[in-house]
């Protein structure tokens, strides 16, 4: 397996005065440094601006990876079946990672909550959890206002 | 109006299960975080998601977003008027640029061809086919984008919050 990296997408996002929105897309090089390709993007959105009567309300850079060589996924695969990760311990601040189409085997065997909770103690399960709490690269993930996930408060299996 | 970086980084990793369905994780890293650092988490991350899925993993996205900080005053405007410019690369692909409501200025007299003599569409234009701030675009296949061969006002349907337009 090996991840190659796409063209950088720029994305302009628009707002009508009834609500509708849409965007335009522009491809940069692969090879543009991350800084640059930033400030290209923010000029060109002030070009852009000249030209239409919506609303530029955002600006998206985004650096794609593709696996050039995936395998072929396993049969019983389902990414309709999530692995539900909850972290935080205030209600109103809780933050949600989905996994699609989450192990079985990740699933706990016993207990009142066989076949519905995660086993957190799964090593594959709790280095991801490690991962995600303290960090990779010294960088942890956050919730949406950007502050700590916190601890796992619980693990489940959801079927969307 | 000024853009402002989120507070968020967003990495979207994405999967392909037996019946190709296509769905995704998004973890959310600190919008302060450098480009690469984001590119080094990814990585880890996408290593560590492997083991618990039995789909395939197909790729990952880190999205660094900028929004508008103020309140947006938004003039009449209807984002499903588009401008298109049809573009030629230097791999001979072709491929479009869309504007959302265009400004009738930026119009000939027929209310529908891109009028190429406006300064701001020639600035534009420019920006896409000579480079800015010393940036090249290309297409999707990263060929460089070297002329407009047509451009015209064109008319599609858009989504309010990611839901069908009603109307």
């Amino acid at each position: 397996m090996g991840m190659v990296a796409r063209t950088h997408l720029l994305r302009l996002h628009w707002r009508d005065n009834d609500g509708a929105e849409s965007w335009s897309q522009i491809y940069l090089s692969a090879a543009t440094d991350y800084t640059t390709a930033i400030a290209h993007m923010l000029a060109m959105r002030d070009l852009a601006v000249a030209l239409s009567s919506a609303a530029c309300f955002g600006a998206d850079f985004s650096i794609r990876y593709a696996e050039n060589t995936a395998p072929a996924p396993a049969p019983e695969s389902d990414n309709d079946r999530h692995g539900v990760l909850i972290f935080g311990a205030d209600p109103d601040l809780l933050a949600i990672v989905r996994v699609p189409s989450i192990q079985s085997s990740l699933l706990l065997a016993s207990g009142p909550y066989a076949g519905i909770a995660l086993d957190q103690d799964a090593p594959a399960l709790a280095a991801f959890v490690e991962a995600l709490a303290s960090g990779i690269a010294g960088i942890a993930a956050c919730d949406p206002f950007g502050d700590d996930l916190g601890a796992l408060a619980t693990a489940y299996m959801q079927q969307t | 109006m000024a853009l402002a970086l989120k507070p968020t980084i967003s990495v979207v990793f994405s999967f392909r299960d037996n019946d190709n369905k296509n769905s995704t994780m998004e973890v959310l890293i600190p919008g302060a975080t450098a480009p690469a650092t984001a590119i080094t988490f990814a990585t880890g991350m996408a290593a560590l998601a492997v083991p618990l899925v039995d789909s395939t993993l197909t790729g990952f996205n880190v999205v660094i977003g900028y929004r508008e900080a103020g309140a947006l005053v938004i003039g009449s405007s209807d984002v499903e008027n588009k401008a298109l410019f049809l573009m030629t690369a230097a791999n001979a692909q072709q491929s479009s640029v869309t504007l959302p409501s265009p400004l009738e200025s930026i119009l000939q007299g027929n209310n529908q061809d891109i009028d190429y003599s406006n300064a701001d569409v020639s600035d534009f234009i420019d920006a896409l086919t000579l480079g800015l701030s010393g940036v090249q675009p290309v297409n999707a296949s990263g060929s460089d984008l070297t002329g407009v061969y047509d451009g015209y006002k064109q008319n599609r349907r858009s989504h309010v919050n990611g839901r069908q337009r009603k109307g």
